[in-house]
C-alpha cells in the first residue's frame, strides 16, 4: 500500500471510527494513554494486514473494530499490568452486552427456539467473535486469528467446540420433544 | 439424522453469527453516535467473584502459614512433589521428568505424544504463554488435539446426558474421561497445569494416548 493509500486509510478511520475504538479501550484500560495506544495499534495493524479490504463495507469494518479493539485492549491491559488478577479475571468473564441482539429473528427468520439462548450461554466473548466474524463477515480462520489474538488452531478448536455444544443442544432439544410426545 | 443434526448445528451457528454481527453494527453505530452503551452486560456475579478472590487469598494465607511453620515434611508434600512428574514407560526402564526444575520463560510446558493411532500426522502447533496446543489429523475428519494450560485458567463444560463419564487413572494421576461413539476426552492434572486431550478414538485408545505423553524435548 502507498504512503497516500495509507494516510487515507488512517484518515477515514481517524474521522469515522475513532471514537467506536476509544470508547471500547476506555472502558477497559480506564486510562488516556493506554487508550491511544489501543487505537494506534489497531490502526496500524488494519493497514498492515488489510490493504485488500480498503473499501470495507461499513458494518464489517464496524465488527472487525469492535473485535480489534476489545482484543488489543485486553491484551495491552494484561501485558501492562494495568488490571490486577482479581479484576482480571473478572474482566475476562465478563459477557458481552447482548441487549441489542435481536432474539425475535431467530425464531422469524431462521425458525430456531430456545436452543439459541443456550448456546449463547455456552459461548465466551472469544467464541461470539470467532462465530460474528466467520459467519457474519466471512473472514477465514487466519484473518481471525489476527483480530483476536489466537493462534489459527485456537480459533478452529474453538469453531469445532461451539459445533458440538450446538449438535448436543440440538439433540437434547429433540429428545426432549420426542420424550413430550 | 446425524447428518440433519450436524447441518442444523451449522445453520444456527451462521445465524448466530449473522445476528452478532448486526447486532454489533447497532452498537458501533450508537457508540459513534454519541450514546453511552455499555461494553458488558450487567454484572450479576460481581459478589460472587469477589468471594472466590477471598476464598482464594484465605487459601494462600494458610498454605503460607503451613510452610513457613513447618520443617517436617507432610505425607501431602510428598505426594505433591510425587505429583510433579512426568513418567515416561520406556521398555527397559521409566524416566521420570520433574516441572520444577525446568525453566518455561512465562510459558506453560510443551509436552508431546509418545504414541499415537497409525496415521495421524500433527498439523498444528502453538504456545500462547497461557496455552499450548497441538493439533493431529488423520484422514482429514479425524482428530486429536492435546492442550496444557495453567490450571487457574482451565475450564470446561460436558454434556453429562450424551457423555459417559469415568474417574481413572494416567500413570500416577487421577484423570477424568469422558467418552461416547468414537469419541473420547480426557483430563488431568500435572503440578499447576492441567493437560487434556479430545480426539476422535475410543477410550482405550485415548488411554494408551495420555498415558504417553511426556515433556517435549
Amino acid at each position: 500500500m502507498s504512503t497516500d493509500a495509507r494516510n487515507k486509510v488512517a484518515e477515514l478511520i481517524e474521522q469515522k471510527y475513532s471514537r467506536l475504538i476509544q470508547h471500547i479501550a476506555q472502558e477497559i484500560l480506564k486510562d488516556a494513554c493506554l487508550t491511544e495506544d489501543v487505537y494506534q495499534e489497531v490502526l496500524m495493524k488494519f493497514i498492515l494486514f488489510h490493504e485488500d479490504k480498503f473499501e470495507m463495507p461499513p458494518r464489517e469494518m464496524k465488527n472487525y473494530l469492535c473485535a480489534a479493539a476489545r482484543n488489543t485492549a485486553l491484551t495491552m491491559a494484561k501485558k501492562n499490568g494495568r488490571i490486577i488478577s482479581a479484576e482480571q479475571e473478572e474482566i475476562d468473564s465478563r459477557v458481552l452486552n447482548m441487549d441489542l441482539l435481536d432474539m425475535e429473528a431467530f425464531h422469524d427468520r431462521y425458525g430456531f427456539g430456545p436452543e439459541v439462548q443456550e448456546l449463547l450461554a455456552a459461548l465466551d466473548n472469544k467464541d461470539k467473535d470467532i462465530l460474528c466474524l466467520k459467519y457474519g463477515e466471512g473472514y477465514e480462520d487466519r484473518e481471525i486469528a489476527e483480530i483476536t489474538g489466537l493462534s489459527e488452531s485456537a480459533v478452529r478448536k474453538r469453531i469445532y467446540r461451539a459445533k458440538l455444544q450446538m449438535q448436543t443442544i440440538l439433540l437434547n432439544h429433540e429428545r426432549g420433544e420426542n420424550d413430550g410426545e | 439424522m446425524e447428518n440433519d443434526i450436524e447441518r442444523k448445528a451449522e445453520e444456527l451457528l451462521a445465524a448466530v453469527g449473522t445476528e452478532l454481527s448486526k447486532s454489533r453494527e447497532k452498537y458501533a453505530d450508537a457508540v459513534l453516535e454519541g450514546e453511552k452503551i455499555p461494553l458488558f452486560a450487567e454484572e450479576k456475579h460481581r459478589k460472587s467473584y469477589r468471594k472466590i478472590s477471598l476464598r482464594r487469598m484465605l487459601i494462600l494465607a494458610a498454605v503460607l502459614i503451613i510452610l513457613m511453620g513447618l520443617f517436617v515434611t507432610s505425607v501431602t508434600g510428598v505426594r505433591e512433589k510425587v505429583l510433579n512428574l512426568f513418567s515416561q514407560k520406556g521398555e527397559v526402564s521409566t524416566e521420570l521428568s520433574s516441572l520444577e526444575n525446568r525453566q518455561f520463560e512465562g510459558q506453560v510446558p510443551e509436552i508431546e505424544p509418545g504414541y499415537l493411532p497409525e496415521g495421524y500426522e500433527l498439523v498444528s502447533e502453538s504456545n500462547e504463554g497461557f496455552l499450548f496446543s497441538k493439533l493431529y489429523v488423520a484422514n482429514e475428519r479425524e482428530n486429536i488435539y492435546l492442550s496444557v494450560q495453567e490450571s487457574e485458567s482451565f475450564s470446561v463444560s460436558v454434556d453429562n446426558e450424551t457423555t459417559k463419564q469415568e474417574l481413572t487413572r494416567v500413570n500416577v494421576y487421577q484423570a477424568q474421561l469422558f467418552y461416547r461413539d468414537g469419541e473420547s476426552y480426557i483430563v488431568w492434572q500435572v503440578g499447576d497445569y492441567i493437560i487434556d486431550i479430545a480426539g476422535t478414538v475410543p477410550k482405550e485408545e485415548m488411554m494408551k494416548i495420555a498415558e504417553s505423553v511426556c515433556l517435549a524435548e
